[in-house]
């Protein structure tokens, strides 16, 4: 259970083992349909939809929760994700108490290849009334198609009840296959009356294969009955490499359909899920920056570039085959961008320009690092 | 005979100054670098031209970092660069090579291939190099360690068109976006290039 979702079980399992028998058993189940705008890095923005049932069991002796994800971006394609976390508690030893917790998961975008994982780990839980603290470790295997990779890691963290709120501190150590990385995390949860908000703010300062960097989301939920809630959530998340979802950041508004209300009076810490919006993407999605090449038939090896620059006022190409002198693109149908150039086989360094922004590599095109400190693409011509 | 000598000396003289200067006063250098990077790119290219190297790829360089609004020095010090790596590509995959086959061989050193890959290439594969470089040097842009991404290159010279190269980097790169890790999914999707290609394919 590599990252955020792992500190936020374990949170949620403290909480719960702190309550202990005054706690009447938990039931939730909860349907999410939303729509937001997405940015995975290195990508162009798109929009998509959502819809995501999630359940949740507590026990004094156990804990399951489980979530699944559509997504559908603009561009038709879509991906389906799920998740299923469950806990066994031992009995208490004064304030301590074990745990042994699975986690299961799996994720496909459009038709390749899914990722799936599967971990496993023992936690220590140091609970009191109003704080408490864990340590864990984990043990499992990512896999991407036939690949697969074992993870390691191991987390600790503090949490307390303060100011009406639920506050969290964590650190976690994850190591899957080659890759590895450090994050240090803080949450909260607080509610008052209708309004509950959950916020994550980290910092991933130390990654081998994983990026570096701080990230954040939030969420606000307002009831508006028992049975309906309108939640505004957004953030930037960082690369999961046990899941296989690239980093990105997203703003987007759902309606939670209760199906199982919560029967305690008492506040219940909810661990965040996974957020919906953390889905797989590749180079092809959700509305990249693409260019293709057409023979034009006109003689003096006349090429077109075709470019899908998804919004855009302006589209301009530069390259070897240029003078790397901005050439204009003219706008056709479907957000698509074309100018006709003699192009002879050979390869060429060129990039795209839209609206007189920064000089760009489509996606799919081989795409190298140009001694100005940006990109270049490679386009081969045959 | 020293006045001979100056004699024979003074149209050197200015047959060098001019050559230096037929660089320099190239109308696209002349419209989009200030005087002291033109001269100074004008003499890099004066000398890759008197070396038998490509020179247009070196104008392209300069006319790159001027459109990237790069400043004089970084522009002059890439194209001393790229002409040192010209060179040293045309060590490794020979000097019969295409302007366009050193140019991607600059390319692959730089990105940390070693000569000695080139010239296994150059003997492994019959057809031009330029899209085999081209995706050896974007194999190891995306993180394939060097030494993997050659051997899968290499692997897959003999018999892979180019169009088969071009879908293995691209395959090899969406799988890199997702998370695997990148010599594994080169390793993997090499296997799938190979059983595909006409020479493996059972009659």
């Amino acid at each position: 259970m590599g990252g955020r979702f792992s500190h936020a079980v374990a949170a949620a399992v403290g909480w719960c083992l702190a309550g202990g028998s005054r706690l009447a058993a938990q039931t939730g189940a909860t349907v999410d349909v939303g729509f937001a705008g997405v940015r995975y890095d290195g990508f162009l923005p798109s929009t998509a939809g959502s819809i995501s049932p999630a359940f949740r069991l507590e026990r004094p002796w156990a804990l399951v929760s489980a979530r699944g994800t559509y997504l559908r971006f603009e561009s038709g394609r879509h991906s389906l994700q799920g998740n299923l976390v469950a806990s066994l508690f031992t009995r208490s030893a004064g304030r301590l108490r074990g745990e042994v917790s699975g986690s299961v998961g799996a994720s496909r975008y459009a038709a390749f290849a899914s990722f799936s994982h599967i971990l496993f780990g023992p936690r220590v839980h140091l609970a009191g009334e109003r704080q408490g603290a864990w340590l864990g470790g984990m043990a499992g295997r990512s896999s991407f198609g036939q690949i697969r990779r074992p993870v390691t890691g191991f987390s600790v963290g503090t949490w307390t009840e303060r100011l009406a709120a639920t506050w969290l501190v964590s650190t976690t150590v994850t190591h899957v296959g080659d890759t590895a990385y450090a994050d240090i995390e803080g949450a909260t949860h607080w509610q008052h009356g209708r309004v509950a908000f959950d916020g994550v703010f980290g910092v991933r300062g130390w990654s081998r294969g994983a990026g570096h960097g701080v990230y954040g989301e939030a969420s606000a939920a307002f009831a508006v009955s028992a049975w309906l809630a309108v939640v505004a959530s957004g953030g930037r998340y960082p690369t999961d490499p046990t899941r296989g979802s690239v980093s990105g950041r997203y703003l987007g508004a759902t309606l939670r359909m209760t199906a199982l209300p919560r029967r305690s009076t008492r506040p219940l810490f909810i661990p965040r899920v996974v957020p919906q919006w953390h889905s797989p993407a590749n180079g092809s999605d959700p509305a990249p920056l693409t260019i293709e090449l057409h023979d034009c038939r006109c003689g003096e090896r006349g090429q077109i570039l075709l470019v899908r620059a998804g919004e855009a006022s302006n589209v301009e190409v530069a390259g070897d085959f240029t003078d790397w002198e901005p050439v204009s693109l003219s706008p056709g149908e479907a957000s698509t961008w074309t100018v006709t150039l003699p192009l002879a086989p050979g390869t060429y360094r060129f990039n795209i320009r839209i609206d007189r922004g920064e000089w760009k590599v489509p996606a799919g095109m081989i795409r190298l690092i140009d001694e100005f400190g940006g990109a270049v693409g490679l386009l081969t011509v045959r | 005979m020293r006045r001979t000598r100056w004699i024979m000396a003074l149209p050197l003289a200015a047959g060098l100054l001019l050559v230096r200067s037929a660089a320099a006063q190239d109308p696209r250098l002349e419209r989009r670098l200030d005087v002291a990077t033109r001269e100074a790119v004008g003499v890099i290219v004066d000398a890759a031209r008197a070396a038998g190297l490509p020179v247009e790829p070196l104008v392209d360089r300069a006319l790159e970092g001027a459109a990237k609004r790069a400043d004089g020095p970084r522009i002059v010090a890439a194209v001393r660069l790229l002409a040192t790596e010209l060179a040293a590509a045309r060590d490794a995959l020979g000097p019969a090579s295409s302007p366009v086959e050193l140019e991607a061989g600059a390319g692959a050193l730089r990105a940390g291939v070693p000569p000695a890959d080139l010239r296994l290439l150059r003997q492994r594969r019959a057809r031009p190099l330029t899209v085999a470089l081209a995706a050896l040097t974007d194999l190891v842009t995306s993180g394939v360690p060097p030494d993997s991404a050659a051997a899968a290159v290499l692997a897959l010279a003999a018999t892979a068109a180019d169009d088969q190269l071009l879908d293995f980097r691209r395959a090899v790169e969406r799988d890199i976006a997702l998370g695997a890790p990148p010599a594994a999914a080169a390793a993997f999707r090499v296997d799938a290039a190979i059983r595909q290609t006409p020479a493996s394919r059972k009659p």
